[in-house]
């Protein structure tokens, strides 16, 4: 991959993470390696199972018992996260990197007010008096499209639309300005047109702020307006990674095509089958010696069931783990 | 699917379910929520019908209305010319035979403590159809059907991934052999990869058992693909019924274009040209917005839309009418 040119705000490199459970060892993230440029918006692709959202709660942290990161470095401005003690990383969570979830009902205490919850956390981070954090926050409401913010406030979460919760999210996540947030999942539980919103308004906001965006998905189409670089994670492991408009133009990696190919068209003709992956994604109890994609990948040949494909380089700040790249067509 | 499909196998005129909202310690009803309020449409024999519509759209409570799984509120759903209302007990278990539900969780909807084969044979056994090495048969013939090994009989649904738990649901609504299948969300919970082997699977079916289907959804994307005509809800009410074609490259409803603009494509091209999304929520059913229910959010809006409910018209079509509940709906620009 072609470095970029400002140093990273966040850099991945090599990330293990295992959880340990009573049916094994679940590899969920195979290391993984990655650089976010300040201001970037990167996504993190893959279906149930692909590690991707344990990725993402690996930066921060917030791997839940009974996994743990076990490799690997999160660089943030430089500075390993994984060697933070404790207290640190709380200065780091919220403040330098924020993170928005699914469902916004789970991060939210049900039995405070918005507005208390909001004050509180920028009284914390930002050091602000009762009043000035009042007005702080019915500014970000508004600045999240919340009409009659400062009435809001008053409000408890589970009087709010799925969407305003998310809205909500958003602009606790923006409060301290953080140089990176990373977002799983935040529209997937919305309808489509509140989605739309939601995706419009995170695209004015990276714009207006400069912030690193770390969006987490499963749905190809989501991203494919909102982000500069795609990676495709399959069993654990990042298996494509490209500039946004050459991986939807011409995938390098065959379970990259395969999604694509399984969406059906919205414009255009109506094909009368779609292309399916057959077959499921592998058991992640299992340590892979060979490609994990081979057992359902239409290009496997002996080479794929025996021996690993590292990420490689194929050109233009792309990257794929196929032995068969040059052979995936478009 | 087949071409021009004529026989009406359902017909629904001016179907309502409100739930009654309840208070106090005399539980008196206050209000009602119209989760469907006054819906006339008829499902042909062979053909896929979409029903697509945001949540509180009244699109679930829809369907299962059709099969008699609430009792509607008023308005009536015939099959195949039997008003269901009408029908006794033993008359309406004889036409649920042959209407059937794909629910969207499958896990759900698959009892976890019963093997895979007493799941499928469950319906033969209750419908009493054949005799005991009959069903063990039938048992096997759909599995097989449906692309699972007959060695999933005696395995529990926990066994199985998600695609698969969905093709043991698909396998169960089949025994009886059914004309008309209500797939409710039937490939939501699934990853994309495996929603286009179950799609794959429903499309084999229809053509191969001459199935008739209400595909119910909230992925316009997929609705497209399947359905031959699709009807958009919005609040309780259907504000524009066509062909696919119709429905999707020449919207007639402001709400239609509004959902179709919202569509994800993935196409980083396409994206850069999607228009800024419609604003707003949907309200609550418990309380519509008067006059057409989607005033508060439409750019077309006037005080006429603000005062008078929209009937629903005939505004052309190609192939088969084209219908749509607008007082400004114009023809396709």
């Amino acid at each position: 991959m072609s470095a970029p040119a400002e140093s990273p705000v966040l850099e991945v490199r090599g990330l293990i993470t295992r959880f340990h459970t009573d049916r094994g060892v679940v590899n969920a993230v195979n290391g993984i390696s990655y650089t976010l440029a300040p201001g970037e918006a990167l996504a993190l692709v893959g279906e149930s199972g692909s590690g991707k959202t344990v990725a993402a709660l690996s930066v921060l942290g917030l791997v839940p018992p009974p996994g743990s990161v076990e490799e690997g470095e999160v660089l943030l401005h430089g500075e390993n996260l994984l060697d933070l003690p404790d207290r640190a990383w709380r200065d780091v969570r919220g403040r330098r990197v924020a993170m928005i979830f699914q469902d916004p009902l789970t991060s939210l205490n049900p039995v405070l007010t918005v507005g208390r919850q909001m004050t509180e956390m920028l009284r914390h981070h930002l050091d602000l008096g009762r009043d000035a954090a009042e007005r702080r926050s019915v500014e970000l409401l508004e600045r999240v499209g919340i009409p009659d913010a400062a009435r809001r406030l008053r409000d408890y979460p589970h009087q709010l639309s799925g969407g305003q919760r998310q809205r909500v999210m958003i602009a606790m996540a923006l409060s301290c300005e953080p140089d990176v947030l990373i977002a799983d999942e935040p529209t997937t539980a919305l309808d489509v047109t509140v989605q739309a919103q939601i995706v419009d308004l995170v695209k004015e906001l990276r714009a207006d702020l400069g912030m690193a965006v770390l969006w987490i998905t499963h749905d190809l189409a989501v991203v494919a307006g909102l982000v500069d670089r795609v990676a495709v994670m399959y069993a654990g492991r990042i298996v494509e990674i490209a500039p946004v408009a050459r991986l939807y133009a011409s995938p390098r990696h065959p379970y990259t095509r395969g999604l694509l190919r399984s969406m059906p068209a919205f414009r255009g003709s109506t094909g009368s089958r779609l292309e399916s992956i057959e077959g499921a994604p592998p058991d992640l109890t299992l340590t892979f010696a060979s490609c994990p994609f081979a057992p359902r990948c239409p290009l496997a040949e002996d080479r794929c069931h025996e021996e690993l494909p590292p990420l490689q380089s194929t050109g233009a700040g792309s990257a794929s783990a196929c032995w068969r790249w040059g052979s995936v067509e478009p | 699917m087949t071409d021009t499909p004529e026989r009406v196998l359902v017909q629904v005129r001016d179907l309502k379910k409100h739930f009654p909202i309840r208070r106090g310690v005399l539980r008196r009803q206050v209000g009602a929520v119209q989760a469907v309020d006054g819906l006339t449409f008829d499902i042909h024999e062979g053909e896929t019908l979409g029903l697509v519509g945001e949540s509180g759209s009244g699109k679930s409570t829809t369907g299962r209305a059709l099969l008699r799984l609430v009792r509607p509120t008023a308005g009536s759903v015939a099959f195949d010319g039997d008003e269901l209302s009408s029908l006794g007990a033993e008359a309406l278990r004889a036409r649920r035979r042959e209407m059937q539900m794909i629910f969207q969780d499958p896990y759900a909807s698959l009892n976890p403590r019963m093997t895979i084969g007493a799941i499928v044979r469950e319906p033969l056994d209750i419908h009493e159809i054949g005799d005991a090495a009959g069903r063990d048969r039938r048992v096997d013939e759909l599995l097989e059907r449906v692309g699972l090994s007959r060695a999933a009989r005696d395995r529990y649904p926990h066994e199985f991934s998600g695609g698969q738990r969905q093709r043991i649901g698909i396998a169960r609504a089949l025994s009886t052999e059914p004309r008309f299948i209500v797939a409710d969300e039937a490939i939501s919970a699934l990853d994309v990869s495996i929603q286009a082997q179950i799609v794959n699977l429903l499309q084999d079916l229809a053509d191969e058992l001459g199935l008739t289907y209400l595909f119910i959804a909230h992925d316009l994307t997929m609705v497209r693909h399947i359905s031959d005509r699709v009807a958009v809800m919005y609040l309780g009410r259907i504000v524009e019924l066509g062909t696919r074609d119709d429905v999707f490259e020449r919207p007639l409803h402001p709400y239609t274009r509004a959902l179709l603009d919202a569509v994800p494509i993935p196409d980083p091209t396409a994206e850069a040209r999607r228009p800024p999304a419609l604003g707003g929520e949907v309200p609550s059913p418990a309380d519509p917005p008067s006059g057409c229910r989607f005033h508060p959010r439409c750019p077309l809006a006037t005080d006429l839309c603000r005062t008078k409910d929209p009937h629903t018209r005939e505004a052309g079509g190609t192939a088969r009418p084209h219908r749509v509940a607008c007082h400004h709906a114009t023809q396709p620009e």
